[in-house]
C-alpha cells in the first residue's frame, strides 16, 4: 500500500517538474503521428499487394499498430527515463543514494521519474486502435475488453521485467549505456501482428522474446478474437520474467560496489 | 590538410575504440531492414510480388544494409550537444571548420564497419541462395559513386538539422521526423518500386531516395543506364542544395550564437 502511495508521489513529483515543458506535449504527440505514418505506409505497400497479411485485415492490423505506439508511450514515459538514470548512476558511483534509501532498491530506481509528456504515444495509440474499431464496426463486449486490458497489463508486466532484466547488466558492463537500443530494435518487430513474420520468428517472437504477448496478442484480445488459453501462457511468463528480474537485481546488488565508500 | 584530416582521423579512431562495446549495439541495432525483409520474405513466398520474389528480397535488402552501414550519420546529435552546451565555442577557436572534426569521426567509423559489418554483409550475400547484383566495372563504379554521394546528402542534410540548434531546442525532434522520412521514402518499407503510384508520384520529389535507396537500385540493375543517368544528375542536385545550406545556416547560425558559460 506504502508503495502505491509513494508512486503517486513520485508521478505528482515528476509532474510538476515537467509541466515546465509544455510544448513537449505538441513535439511528442507530431513524433507519434509521424512513426503511425511510417507503420501505416508499410501497411498500404502490404494491402496494395496482398488482400491479407498473415490472416489480418488491414485495420486489424491497425489495431496491432496502435497497442505497439501505447506501448512504446509506456515504455518511453515510465520505463526509460528511469533506466538511462540507474546506467548513469552506476557509472558515475552516485546509486549509493538509492540504495540508501529506505525502500525496495528496484522499485526506487526503476520507477522513480514519468516522463509526463511522452505519454502522448499512449494517447496516439489508443485513439489508433478506437478508429481502427470504428472502421470495422467492431463493438467490443464487456468480457472483450476486460480480456484485452488483462493481456494488455501482462504486456506491461513483461516489458517491465525485460527492461529491467537489461538494465541489471549494466552492473557489470559500465560502458553498455545503448543496451536498450537492442530491445528496442527487437521491439520494432511489434509493429506488425506476429503471424506476418515467418514460422521460426514467430516461435522466437512469441517465446524467447514474447514481443508477441506485448502486441499482437492484447490486439486479437481488443478485436474480440484471443484465445483464452492464451492468457493463461502470458499470465505465466509475465510471472516468470518478474521473478526473474528481481532475482537478477539482487544478485547484481551483492556484486556493488560503488565508487566510494 | 590531408595531413590535418590524417590526424583528425587517428584521433577520432582511438574515441570508437574505447566505446567498442557500445559499436557492436549501434551497429546490430539497426534491424529494420530485416524486419521487413522477414515480412517480405513471408509474403512473397506463395508468390512474388511485382517481380520480387525472397531471394530478390534478399538480395535488395541485403544491399540495403550494407549501404545503411556505410551511410550512418549522427551529426545532429553531436551539433545538438556542442550548440546548446557551449561546446562549439573552444571548437571555433581551431584553425579549421569545426566541420571537418566531424566529418573525420564519421570517416573513421565508415573504416570501422567496413572492417568489421561488411565482410559479414558480403560473406551472407555469398552464401544465400540466389541473390545476383550487377557486378560489371561500370555498375560498380556508379554505385560506388552513388554510395559516396548518399553519405555526403545523409551527413549534410543532418547537418543543417543540427546547424538548427542555433535558433530552437527541438531540432532532435526535426531530425527523428527526418530519420523517419528516410525508413518511409528511402526504401526501407519496401523498394521503392513496389510503392503504390498514388504515393510514389509525389515521393519521387523527396530526397530520401538519393540518401539510401539510389546506390541499392543501381546494384541492383533494374535500371536502364539512362534512368540511372538521370537520378544521379537528381542526387548531385541535391547535394549541392544541401551544402549551399550548410553553408547559408553556418554564417547566419555563428552571428546568433552566444554560448553558454563559455
Amino acid at each position: 500500500m506504502r508503495y502505491i502511495r509513494l508512486l503517486g508521489i513520485f508521478y505528482k513529483n515528476s509532474l510538476y517538474t515537467e509541466m515546465e515543458y509544455r510544448a513537449n506535449f505538441i513535439v511528442n504527440t507530431i513524433m507519434s503521428l509521424v512513426w503511425f505514418s511510417f507503420a501505416i505506409l508499410g501497411l498500404k505497400v502490404f494491402f496494395f499487394h496482398r488482400d491479407q497479411i498473415g490472416q489480418w485485415g488491414y485495420y486489424e492490423a491497425m489495431v496491432v499498430v496502435g497497442i505497439y505506439s501505447f506501448f512504446n508511450g509506456f515504455i518511453e514515459a515510465v520505463l526509460q527515463p528511469n533506466m538511462s538514470r540507474i546506467i548513469e548512476q552506476i557509472r558515475l558511483g552516485t546509486f549509493d543514494f538509492v540504495l540508501i534509501k529506505p525502500v525496495n532498491s528496484q522499485f526506487m530506481a526503476s520507477l522513480r521519474n514519468l516522463s509526463i509528456w511522452k505519454l502522448a504515444d499512449i494517447l496516439v495509440g489508443a485513439g489508433i486502435c478506437v478508429y481502427a474499431l470504428a472502421k470495422l464496426k467492431a463493438t467490443p463486449t464487456l468480457p472483450d475488453i476486460a480480456l484485452a486490458l488483462f493481456f494488455i497489463f501482462n504486456g506491461a508486466v513483461i516489458v517491465y521485467s525485460i527492461w529491467v532484466l537489461m538494465v541489471t547488466t549494466a552492473f557489470w558492463f559500465v560502458r553498455i549505456d545503448n543496451i536498450t537500443e537492442l530491445f528496442s530494435a527487437i521491439y520494432e518487430t511489434g509493429r506488425f501482428p506476429v503471424s506476418v513474420y515467418p514460422g521460426w520468428m514467430r516461435g522466437v517472437l512469441t517465446f524467447v522474446i514474447p514481443i508477441a504477448f506485448i502486441t499482437t496478442f492484447p490486439a486479437a484480445a481488443v478485436l474480440g478474437q484471443a484465445k483464452t488459453h492464451l492468457l493463461l501462457v502470458s499470465i505465466i511468463i509475465a510471472a516468470l520474467l518478474l521473478t526473474g528480474s528481481v532475482l537478477f537485481w539482487r544478485l547484481a546488488l551483492r556484486h556493488y560496489s560503488s565508487a566510494s565508500s | 590538410m590531408i595531413r590535418k584530416y590524417w590526424v583528425l582521423l587517428k584521433f577520432n579512431w582511438q574515441i570508437l575504440m574505447e566505446y567498442r562495446a557500445g559499436m557492436v549495439i549501434w551497429v546490430i541495432a539497426n534491424t529494420m531492414p530485416l524486419v521487413m525483409l522477414a515480412i517480405w520474405i513471408s509474403i512473397s513466398s506463395s508468390a512474388p510480388v511485382a517481380g520480387y520474389g525472397p531471394a530478390e528480397f534478399a538480395g535488395y535488402y541485403l544491399a540495403l544494409l550494407l549501404v545503411r552501414q556505410l551511410t550512418t550519420v549522427w551529426v545532429a546529435w553531436e551539433l545538438d550537444y556542442d550548440i546548446r552546451l557551449g561546446d562549439l565555442s573552444p571548437k571555433l577557436l581551431r584553425p579549421i571548420n569545426p566541420i571537418h572534426s566531424h566529418i573525420a569521426l564519421h570517416l573513421a567509423d565508415k573504416l570501422f564497419r567496413l572492417f568489421t559489418v561488411v565482410p559479414l554483409i558480403l560473406l551472407a550475400v555469398f552464401f544465400v541462395p540466389g541473390i545476383s547484383y550487377q557486378t560489371d566495372p561500370l555498375t560498380l563504379s556508379l554505385f560506388l559513386l552513388s554510395l559516396i554521394w548518399a553519405l555526403a546528402i545523409r551527413f549534410m542534410s543532418q547537418y543543417c538539422i543540427g546547424l538548427l540548434s542555433f535558433w530552437v531546442t527541438q531540432s532532435l525532434s526535426l531530425n527523428e521526423m527526418w530519420y523517419a522520412g528516410m525508413l518511409m521514402f528511402g526504401g526501407v518499407i519496401a523498394p521503392l518500386e513496389l510503392f503504390p503510384p498514388f504515393i510514389a508520384k509525389w515521393a519521387a520529389y523527396l530526397p530520401f531516395r538519393y540518401m539510401l535507396s539510389l546506390p541499392v537500385e543501381i546494384l541492383l540493375g533494374r535500371m536502364p543506364i539512362g534512368e540511372v543517368a538521370r537520378a544521379l544528375g537528381q542526387q548531385a542536385i541535391w547535394l549541392i542544395l544541401w551544402i549551399g545550406l550548410f553553408r547559408l545556416l553556418w554564417k547566419t547560425g555563428l552571428k546568433h550564437y552566444s554560448a553558454v558559460g563559455a
